[in-house]
């Protein structure tokens, strides 16, 4: 059992989140090895899963449904993975950003860092639910770290969307706990039928995680939140934690509710996620500050991903979706997170973060210039980014559907982030600048990894895409059979 | 008993309905703390006495400490700035949602017996005989272990708003009678935490109880007397409120490095694991919570440097 990286994967951040806290100045230095110990793990989970394929561990020695176990299919070592990148991006970011290596960034982002573990290890939907807990309640605090008025107001208003959203997600837990006597994913997934109460609880726990998600029209927390956050923070908010509650809506929809509920309410989902393409898209460009053009681009974003619903129903394009569902997700995390710090270290050298005061700001920082720029090209999906393998798969898949009108929201997506970006780019390289350049290198060079990163990726798309296959993760038998 | 559960319901919804609308907030507070005890009352009356302990401690006392000492920051009088009473849409859709909840709770199988039967056959093996301390310390201890972390990530978030270490200030109370009470009060809280903490093996109680009645006694002796607690330095205190989340993983990591799975004890040595856990628990709770309270009040003393 010592050969379990499930459990140190939990186990340690949350070591590290205490010991960070005990011994506040060195806060940094925990966070940085804690970052490479979990990366060191997550790549021991992904070799183990190579040989054995799905993983699944008691815990406590019960079984379920008396216990809770851990579970790994493909889709898991997919967000870990994508986890562990940004942790150590994040980590290296915040030691030059946080100029107090004591900050209290250090032992709440290591909560955060273990929620995000357990949540992608977990089978059992009532121990989702703890860790969404952990996961909103250090979400917040991270927000409120700066303590100027607009943050505090940006996370409380996030504190409450974050438990009325939890809330909700109960309701259904002990809705179909109380039907079907388990909180275990594979068990529910053979008990559950069209039943009133199976049907309340899916319409409570989607609305509560799409809330947390920020699905267009329950977007509106979001902008504020990851605007008003410092940029270590927001590239968090937007890579990974609205990815967070994204992973468990998905595993629910295609690993525990009917296959009948999901054909009808797969174009709802299909119509929101595309409406947010076109709504973030235009907000994005009617923004005057640079944090909140990024931000918007993240409702963008998460519209895309909601595409996977209508596409994946249909038995044809179900694999093309999927994967490039998935691609999306792992392009937007890194390239989003890539373009939040170097927006960052703009705002750290002009002094502001309104659009119009950043001329100049690219010829003081070229760097960081260059990695917005490469990070723009995942985003709007240009070749050979990961972002277009994403989007190139979608694209497919949407043609070979016959459902030609999601080529329309992903093209005009991609036009849209096209010209937000230049919004943000154009002034930037306007005129020579007299603005001395100084921020560390470590916050210089970490966007522009995480940026070149995710334009490699796209190279790599075969052999990552083989461990998320592992198991053949987000393939409902229901949907298939179930398809138009 | 009919009856008596009818009027427990009808004074809890009356309840409800007053605490909304009126327009008094620290009206509103008491009202809250009142239906807190009403809560505590349902239940016993639905068989879950470890709820109703947690209820009244946490649900209604603690949370009405909360609720009051946050109040003390909107001085003089607090009002609603929007009119009496909840409005149209949000009855509407509280109207919407109990509606779907009842339909859907009616058509589920009239005796849920849940895992009831499943935990009532392995509790012997987990070396307690109350079966919800077996589930929340062994069936289903992971999860106690992440929501301890909660606690403490509540007690960071509370601190990190500050920016600062604590340095627990209250304005000492001259009243002669509180500190008289007090004094009588306190050796007894601490007493009847320790009890919670040691019957929740075998009978309602554990260690959120006992936290919480450990927190009470804290925050009694915070209003009385602020000297004991400066006493305790900042470093003292950070250790305590880490206890509860340091033992439990430090079992978890123990059970893991002897080669069993995450957090499996079993028999007479788990007894002992689930008690060292529980004790260091309440003592985190209890610390957690003052720390809460203190952030309500405004008054922790900030004199550290500043963040980022």
């Amino acid at each position: 059992m010592m050969a379990s990286p499930e459990a140190w994967l939990v186990l340690c951040p949350l070591a590290a989140a205490a010991l960070a806290f005990l011994w506040r100045s060195r806060g940094a230095f925990i966070g940085i090895v804690s970052a490479l110990i979990n990366g060191a793990l997550v790549a021991w989970l992904i070799a183990l899963m190579r040989t054995e394929g799905v993983r699944r561990i008691e815990i406590g020695g019960w079984s379920a449904p008396l216990g809770i176990e851990f579970y790994a299919d493909g889709l898991s070592p997919w967000m870990l993975m994508l986890a562990a990148i940004l942790g150590v991006a994040t980590a290296v970011y915040a030691r030059g950003y946080f100029k107090d290596p004591g900050s209290w960034f250090w032992p709440i982002w290591l909560m955060l860092a273990a929620a995000i573990n357990a949540l992608f290890l977990t089978r059992d939907i009532f121990n989702a639910y703890v860790c969404l807990e952990l996961l909103g309640l250090s979400s917040v605090a991270l927000i409120a770290l700066s303590g100027n008025p607009d943050a505090l107001a940006a996370a409380l208003r996030y504190f409450f969307v974050s438990m009325l959203g939890s809330l909700f997600y109960l309701l259904g837990v002990s809705l179909l706990y109380s039907a079907h006597a388990t909180v275990d994913i594979d068990r529910l997934r053979s008990l559950v039928s069209e039943t009133p109460a199976t049907l309340a609880a899916a319409a409570f726990m989607t609305v509560g995680l799409l809330l947390k998600t920020a699905l267009f029209p329950l977007h509106f927390w979001l902008p504020p939140a990851h605007a008003n956050a410092p940029a270590p923070v927001s590239a968090l908010l937007s890579g990974l934690v609205v990815k967070a509650s994204l992973y468990l809506l998905l595993r629910l929809w295609f690993e525990v509710f009917p296959g009948a509920i999901f054909a009808s309410v797969a174009p709802l989902f299909g119509l929101l996620g595309a409406a947010a393409v076109v709504w973030g898209g235009i907000q994005a460009l009617l923004q005057e500050r640079v944090k909140l053009v990024v931000a918007y681009s993240t409702v963008v974003q998460v519209g895309y991903f909601f595409l996977l619903f209508p596409l994946a129903a249909h038995p044809l394009t179900a694999e093309l979706a999927r994967q490039g569902v998935i691609y999306l997700l792992l392009a937007h995390a890194i390239a989003k997170s890539a373009a939040f710090m170097a927006a960052g270290n703009f705002i750290r050298v002009v002094g502001s973060d309104r659009l119009e005061d950043m001329k100049g700001a690219g010829t003081a920082l070229p760097v960081s210039m260059f990695s917005l720029g490469l990070a723009g090209i995942s985003l709007m999906g240009l070749p050979p980014s990961a972002g277009f393998i994403g989007k190139w798969k979608l694209f497919s898949a949407s043609l070979t559907a016959g459902q030609w009108w999601w080529t329309v929201v992903l093209a005009a997506g991609g036009l849209l982030s096209a010209a937000y970006f230049f919004r943000i780019l154009s002034p930037a390289l306007a005129e020579p600048s007299r603005l001395g350049a100084k921020i560390p290198r470590t916050m210089k060079w970490t966007p522009m990894a995480l940026a070149l990163a995710g334009v490699l990726l796209g190279f790599l798309a075969p052999q990552l895409l083989e461990i998320f296959e592992i198991g053949a993760p987000l393939r409902p038998a229901a949907a298939m059979e179930g398809g138009p | 008993m009919i009856a008596f559960d009818f009027i427990v319901a009808a004074g809890m919804l009356l309840l409800a309905w007053h605490l909304l609308s009126c327009r008094d907030l620290f009206q509103s507070v008491v009202l809250f703390i009142s239906f807190g005890l009403l809560m505590a009352l349902a239940w016993v009356r639905l068989n879950a006495p470890d709820i109703a302990l947690a209820e009244a401690a946490i649900g209604s006392a603690m949370t009405g400490a909360l609720l009051l000492a946050a109040l003390d920051e909107f001085k003089p009088s607090a009002k609603r700035r929007n009119g009496p009473g909840p409005g149209i849409a949000s009855l509407l859709f509280c109207g919407a949602l109990g509606f779907v909840l009842a339909f859907a709770l009616l058509k589920l199988p009239p005796e849920a017996a849940g895992l009831r039967d499943a935990a009532a056959t392995e509790v012997s093996k987990t070396g307690v005989s109350n079966p919800v301390t077996a589930v929340l310390l062994s069936f289903r201890g992971y999860d106690t272990l992440l929501e301890i972390g909660v606690l403490l990530m509540a007690a960071l978030a509370v601190l990190s708003l500050g920016n600062r270490p604590p340095r627990f200030v209250l304005a000492p109370s001259r009243s002669l009678v509180l500190s008289a009470m007090v004094r009588f009060l306190l050796p007894i809280l601490v007493l009847a935490a320790g009890y919670l903490l040691w019957v929740g093996a075998d009978a309602p109680g554990g260690a959120f109880q006992a936290g919480s009645v450990l927190a009470g006694a804290f925050i009694l002796a915070a209003l009385v007397d602020t000297g004991w607690m400066s006493r305790v330095s900042d470093r003292q205190w950070r250790w305590i409120l880490a206890a509860g989340l340091g033992v439990f993983l430090a079992a978890g990591a123990g059970t893991m490095l002897s080669g069993v799975s995450l957090l499996e004890y079993r028999g007479a040595t788990s007894k002992r694991v689930i008690l060292a856990i529980e004790t260091a628990a309440a003592l985190s709770i209890g610390a957690t919570l003052l720390i809460l309270f203190l952030g309500g009040t405004g008054r922790m003393d900030t004199d550290g440097k500043d963040d980022s």
